[in-house]
């Protein structure tokens, strides 16, 4: 699976032996970031899926994203649940941007232990 | 010494511009103020402001950003003309919905659980809105200076730290 350079933004994989960690570097400017990354997101939870693998989103070192980015990450949260498909989201507390942002997902945190929030540095 | 930042800037509505501008209100916010969480915060208020004039602009007219920071307030205006009236309808709805939470952080919280709860694109709130009231910590207003003129305003309460 390639990584995704587009524009500003770069997404790029690590595989382990339990997930995919797709690290976000740069920015998330793009008018319809959804052109970008939904077939991307669609090949990752494929590979997720075949591999019965989790998906890890690095958000610790992105620069900014904006709003559009935050509906397709939403939606490629609740599309690895239908799959079920445990997805964590990493990001850094220090910077209180992403604290903000990142805190109210918490709300997709179910019973199911399929998603997860973990700031930087928890274990 | 207290320094204050002061910046007005006429951008070509071109989308390469949001970037490019709050790229530079970065900088100039960290280079005032020395404080990164103001910088982002300032940096994505400006870019999601620019992000809605520019979706929205006559294409033919110039956006207006401007930066001003008085005591108390730092403000980030941007003006735009408006090509169809009820954008700024829409706006108003955007506001009135934000303002029936208790406080910005819960309308974000639910505009995220209605954004995948399967309900059509014209019956979300908008993002870019909420967001500046919820990460930005700002109030956002708006008026209608002259006919076909739209500024919409965030206005942030400055803290010990970057006053």
């Amino acid at each position: 699976m390639e990584s995704l350079d587009a524009g500003d933004l770069k997404i790029d994989i690590v595989e382990t032996d339990s997930a995919y960690r797709l690290h976000w570097l740069g920015m998330s400017n793009e008018r319809q970031p959804e052109k970008t990354l939904k077939p991307f997101f669609a090949t990752v939870l494929q590979n997720a899926a075949a591999g019965s693998k989790g998906i890890e989103l690095h958000f610790e070192h992105i620069e900014r994203f904006n709003s559009s980015t935050i509906l397709c990450i939403i939606q490629l949260i609740q599309e690895a649940r239908h799959k079920n498909i445990r997805l964590e989201v990493v990001y850094d507390p220090s910077r209180k941007w992403q604290r903000l942002s990142f805190d109210a997902l918490r709300i997709f945190d179910k019973a199911d232990g399929l998603f997860a929030l973990r700031p930087m540095g928890a274990a | 010494m207290s320094a204050a930042l002061s910046l007005e800037v006429e951008l070509q509505p071109e989308w390469r511009n949001v970037t490019r501008a709050s790229e530079a209100v970065a900088l100039l916010v960290l280079g005032t103020y020395g404080d990164d969480d103001l910088r982002d915060a300032i940096a994505m208020v400006s870019a999601e402001l620019l992000e809605n004039a520019i979706k929205y602009a006559d294409p033919q007219k110039l956006v207006r950003l401007t930066i001003h920071d008085d005591a108390k307030v730092i403000t980030v205006e941007v003006t735009n003309a408006v090509v169809k009236p009820e954008e700024v309808l829409r706006l108003a709805a955007r506001l009135d919905w934000l303002r029936q939470h208790p406080d910005p952080a819960a309308a974000w919280v639910e505009a995220l659980s209605l954004a995948t709860a399967g309900t059509s694109t014209s019956e979300r709130p908008g993002l870019g809105i909420l967001r500046i009231a919820h990460e930005g910590g700002s109030r956002v207003d708006y008026n209608v200076s002259e006919p076909g003129t739209l500024t919409v305003r965030a206005s942030m309460t400055k803290t010990p730290a970057n006053e």
